[in-house]
């Protein structure tokens, strides 16, 4: 099996999920199916004047460029409208648990 | 009334001439709406019916006083419930954005209303734009008109539901390995994955940036080349979308299809292909073929590639955009007294399982010790597939062949075998690797009794070339399609 239960239980941590015991055995055999699919790429060779492994597939254009447009003030969302969705507030601000050492 | 009588272009003349009132036309999708909306679930929610009623008589009264109230006045549209609007809930499909709602209109949103376009409501959609079924919804999946004991697939099941059933005359949905072009296959409707950076991407929910597209879906080629003129263009707030000056996309449609060469890559008809399937594409290729268009057999053998390559990169940018939903800025939060178990909780409840099967394939695929095996391999296929579609596009305007292996599956099929579900995506996600442009046109009814859809991709800028295509291969076909009963239910 290409993803143990230990590494499962690794990456939920990593990408903050919480799952139940039960759910990381059932998802470790379900990434392990997929993956044991995806190990076809292993054999892909690059293009040879390609450049660097992360660079995006689509090179630079002139429709594209320039990517940034200039940076002016402009019409932003006011604070009652950006806190409107926030499940806690306080003060106009978002709240969240302190995590600080001296406030816990 | 109903809405799938009436081509788009009858639609519209109908609605220029005052023969028909935008109040009837919206009265009819409500119509339509009441009686199969509830089998369907096309729809996660719905705008309020006299707001509607009203907006729709305003048009009419700007028409009687001879004004041109705009390219798509008084048209009810459908928009996917992963595309902003503003104070009408946008849930993307997920209990994590149940009770969200968006202080701002997406461009694409923005564009409609602009052109007097008659928002109806938010469809039901795959969580996050997550599958190929719909069945993958917080709110229960959306069943395809044809057989409701059949997916609409997915994602965007919703919007292709709500188009054949005449919920709506036009829908939007989005497409990030497919998820416009299979369900319009699987519902008989046309779907557009326009070249990446056609369509602003602004205040469409993020999945996988690199992909993600905003697609108009129809009846017909017309209606959806109608909607694309309208959301089209450069937009400030999108650094991905592309400012070139557009064609109009409507006349490509009539433009005929003598002299173009099409590509009919082997790899496009193989064995994976029910024989129904491919029954009706090479009646779509033989259409295109007596029109004056000239067919060229190929090969793309990397192709085969596209599924694990599209999966690895688009989860590994899933697992970083929706790190967002953490219980504090939207949605979602879960009690916990400390900030840590905030995130985990908030998301271990708020997202459904294909959602965690994604964002950990993408962890993993990004996580130190395999970044290199998985996700960097995955970055080199996909500049092997692409370098492979842009040699092809030197040899042949359009590649041509079916839209999905299959016609629309039963229910419960597929949704407990992951793999299965993701080689759903074989034939779309290729277009989306490369950033190309493609269409999902029905070329007829199968032996099964279901509606085929036929792809048409070009390179990328290359839309006309496709509308021209799809309108040749749709007046082929027969037409539009209508499901059985109006898609009554």
């Amino acid at each position: 099996m290409a993803v143990s239960i230990d590494e499962a239980r690794h990456v939920a941590r990593l990408a903050r999920v919480d799952l139940s015991d039960e759910a990381l055995v059932k998802i470790a055999s379900e990434l392990s199916t997929v993956l044991d699919h995806f190990a076809s790429l292993a054999g892909i060779t690059d293009e040879p004047d390609s450049l660097h492994p992360f660079e995006a597939s689509d090179p630079p254009e002139a429709d594209h460029a320039p990517a940034l447009r200039t940076d002016e003030p402009g019409e932003t969302l006011s604070r009652e409208d950006t806190l409107a969705g926030a499940p806690v507030t306080e003060n106009g601000q978002f709240s969240v648990p302190g995590f600080l050492p001296d406030e816990s | 009334m109903r809405l799938t009588d009436l081509t788009f272009r009858e639609i519209v003349r109908a609605l220029e001439s005052r023969e028909l009132s935008s109040r009837d036309l919206v009265a009819a999708a409500l119509d339509a709406i009441r009686s199969s909306g509830d089998t369907l679930n096309t729809f996660i929610r719905t705008a309020d019916p006299d707001d509607l009623l009203a907006q729709a008589q305003a048009i009419d009264d700007a028409r009687a006083r001879g004004r041109s109230p705009g390219p798509l006045a008084g048209i009810p549209i459908a928009i996917k419930d992963n595309i902003s609007t503003c104070r009408l809930g946008t849930t993307c499909g997920s209990r994590m954005l149940e009770h969200y709602q968006p202080p701002y209109d997406a461009t694409a949103v923005a564009r409609i209303r602009a052109a007097g376009g008659i928002v109806v409501g938010k469809t039901n959609m795959d969580e996050f734009a997550m599958g190929s079924s719909n069945e993958h919804s917080a709110f229960g999946p959306a069943r395809n008109p044809w057989d409701t004991e059949r997916v609409p697939g997915g994602s965007s099941g919703g919007s292709a539901a709500a188009v054949a059933a005449g919920h709506a005359v036009l829908a939007l949905g989005s497409d990030t390995g497919g998820s416009v072009r299979q369900p319009a296959g699987f519902c008989g409707v046309v779907g557009v994955k326009p070249t990446y950076g056609r369509i602003s991407r602004y205040g469409l929910v993020a999945f996988a940036s690199s992909f993600d597209q905003i697609g108009p879906m129809a009846r017909d080629v017309a209606g959806a080349a109608a909607l694309l003129d309208v959301v089209a263009g450069y937009d400030t707030r999108d650094a991905t979308s592309l400012r070139e000056t557009l064609p109009n996309y409507v006349t490509a449609v009539t433009a005929g299809v003598e002299g173009l060469r099409i590509g009919v890559p082997h790899e496009f008809v193989g064995p994976t292909v029910q024989p129904w399937v491919r029954e009706r594409v090479e009646g779509a290729l033989a259409a295109l073929e007596a029109a004056g268009a000239e067919l060229r057999e190929l090969s793309l053998p990397s192709l085969a590639h596209g599924v694990p390559t599209y999966y690895l990169i688009a989860d590994a940018e899933a697992s970083t955009n929706l790190a967002r939903y953490d219980g504090v800025k939207y949605g979602h939060r879960a009690d916990a007294s400390d900030l840590d178990g905030v995130f985990e909780r908030t998301r271990g409840e708020g997202f459904g399982d294909e959602v965690k099967r994604r964002i950990m394939l993408g962890t993993y695929a990004l996580s130190a010790g395999y970044r290199d095996r998985y996700y960097a391999s995955a970055q080199a296929a996909r500049r092997v597939i692409t370098a492979e579609l842009v040699r092809a596009f030197d040899e042949v305007d359009a590649l041509v062949g079916p839209v999905s292996p299959g016609t629309a599956f039963p229910l419960g099929e597929r949704v407990a075998d992951p793999l299965a579900m993701y080689l759903s995506d074989i034939f779309t996600a290729p277009a989306n690797l490369a950033g190309a442009a493609a269409i999902s046109v029905p070329c007829g009814v199968a032996s099964d009794g279901l509606p085929v859809g036929c792809q048409v991709t070009v390179d990328r800028h290359a839309e006309p070339v496709m509308f021209s295509l799809a309108g040749e291969i749709e007046r082929a076909c027969g037409g539009p399609l209508a499901p059985p009963s109006g898609g009554g239910a």
